[in-house]
């Protein structure tokens, strides 16, 4: 079947979405730097760790993915409870395991996504705080003694929330064509990597 | 259309004056100048005053033009406290580089604006808008460069109005039913990014410098000492070589 205008024009749109969220790895040397320790430091901070960026972008993705209410409520609710891990992270509470933990959010979120997997919110929500405690803790514990901590916290958030809007981008562009199904290969290749981190963690 | 351009009207119009005192007074040779350009319109300042504006203007105009007036009655009443309040968060570590936290606390009470329902949200938005703005006031006096030049706090007063103002018509002049969803991301930045910066200034402990305890020595621990045997050389006749000196 040959694909209608509208329907190649939103494939090449999803092709474009994607491209686009392969951007902040690819173009992580070229930004702005306000000084040591400023804003531009704390919004390189997330985009330097791939493990970091794709389960970011996988819960954009996925919020993109079950729809509703979960467009917004899994990007607002990630940072939020990442602070917490952050904060425990900063005030050195030892997490045994973080890196695992890093490693299955990857997995689980691709795997969420590859299956199309769509619990009740409060599932959702419960499993990404999970993930986010280990994330923020593993920010946390890395946060450096900043010239300015107030920019570098904002670069830091903002750079989080940049990824997560991104997946929500390519998940909404890549919903409509092909009945989602490039949404669930991405998914599958999150997995994937979340593989590849979890056999560097577990060894 | 005048409705509809007010809003990018006073963004290019108020960048135009900042432009222009940034080129008459080059931030090189001018401390207000160079305050202007790195201080009061750095991310941390800035975000929380359009988040303000974002948060007015997504609200009927009534409870909008009461959120704007409680936010220059902030800046005034900021203006006017006396500043050893700003000592009541001199607590956490660190008190001095996040200004005793009135930028968290901004960017605290801008972010739950935005993140809050929207009925409740034209009922915080006066009183949220009143704690920015004394916030932005007593931000601005603790960075005042010159510790007493009015100008100081006009420009501050200038600046928050602008952003907000700016914010708050254009966003509302271009209102989309999807702007719910991004409107809820940047409040949530906002507090994260408060939370954190405030959270890890609670609680982050300055590393303590680990100094060894002197050990005093009283009399009695002292072993009785013979002035002859402390300095030995002082007892050897003139005509002694070096080499022949005993070493101590």
């Amino acid at each position: 079947m040959v694909p209608s205008f509208n329907r190649r024009k939103t494939a090449s749109a999803a092709i474009a979405a994607i491209a686009f969220s392969l951007l902040p790895t690819l173009a992580q040397a070229h930004i702005i730097h306000s000084g040591s320790g400023g804003f531009g430091s704390g919004f390189e901070h997330p985009l330097t760790g791939l493990d970091h960026f794709l389960a970011m972008f996988a819960v954009g993705l996925w919020g993109a993915q079950i729809g509703g209410r979960s467009v917004w409520t899994l990007p607002v609710t990630f940072p939020l409870i990442m602070v917490v891990g952050g904060i425990l992270g900063i005030a050195g509470v030892p997490l045994p395991g973080v890196e695992i933990g890093i490693a299955l959010s990857i997995l689980v979120l691709g795997l969420a996504i590859a299956a199309r997997w769509k619990p009740a919110e409060w599932i959702v929500l419960a499993l990404i705080s999970v993930f986010a405690i280990c994330h923020g803790h593993a920010h946390g514990a890395e946060l450096p003694n900043t010239a300015d901590p107030a920019d570098y916290a904002i670069g830091f958030v903002i750079a989080t929330g940049l990824i997560h809007v991104i997946g929500i981008g390519v998940g909404l562009v890549c919903e409509k064509p092909y009945q989602g199904r490039l949404t669930r290969i991405l998914g599958g290749l999150v997995a994937l990597g979340g593989l590849y981190f979890l056999a560097l963690a577990v060894m | 259309m005048i409705a509809r351009w007010s809003g990018p009207a006073i963004a290019v119009a108020g960048a135009a004056c900042i432009l222009s005192i940034v080129v008459a007074h080059p931030p090189g040779d001018d401390r207000v100048s160079a305050w202007l350009l790195w201080t009061a319109l750095s991310v941390s300042q800035v975000l929380p005053l359009f988040g303000l504006g974002v948060a007015l203007s997504v609200i009927p105009a009534f409870p909008a033009v009461l959120g704007g007036g409680a936010f220059v009655a902030g800046m005034f009443s900021g203006f006017a406290v006396n500043p050893n309040v700003a000592h009541w968060f001199a607590g956490p570590a660190g008190a001095s580089q996040h200004l005793y936290l009135s930028i968290p606390i901004s960017g605290l009470a801008a972010g739950a604006l935005l993140i809050a329902p929207n009925a409740a949200r034209r009922w915080l938005a006066p009183p949220f808008a009143l704690a920015i703005g004394a916030m932005a006031a007593i931000t601005t006096r603790l960075t005042d460069p010159t510790l007493h030049d009015p100008a100081v706090q006009r420009l501050g007063l200038f600046i928050g109005l602008w952003i907000v103002t700016a914010a708050a018509l254009g966003m509302r002049a271009f209102h989309r039913s999807w702007f719910h969803v991004p409107i809820r991301i940047l409040g949530s930045w906002l507090l994260a990014s408060g939370l954190l910066y405030g959270g890890a200034a609670i609680a982050a402990k300055p590393a303590a410098i680990e100094i060894p305890s002197p050990k005093i020595q009283t009399p009695a621990d002292r072993p009785p000492a013979d002035i002859d045997t402390l300095f030995p050389q002082f007892d050897q006749p003139e005509t002694m070589r070096d080499e022949e000196r005993p070493r101590p």
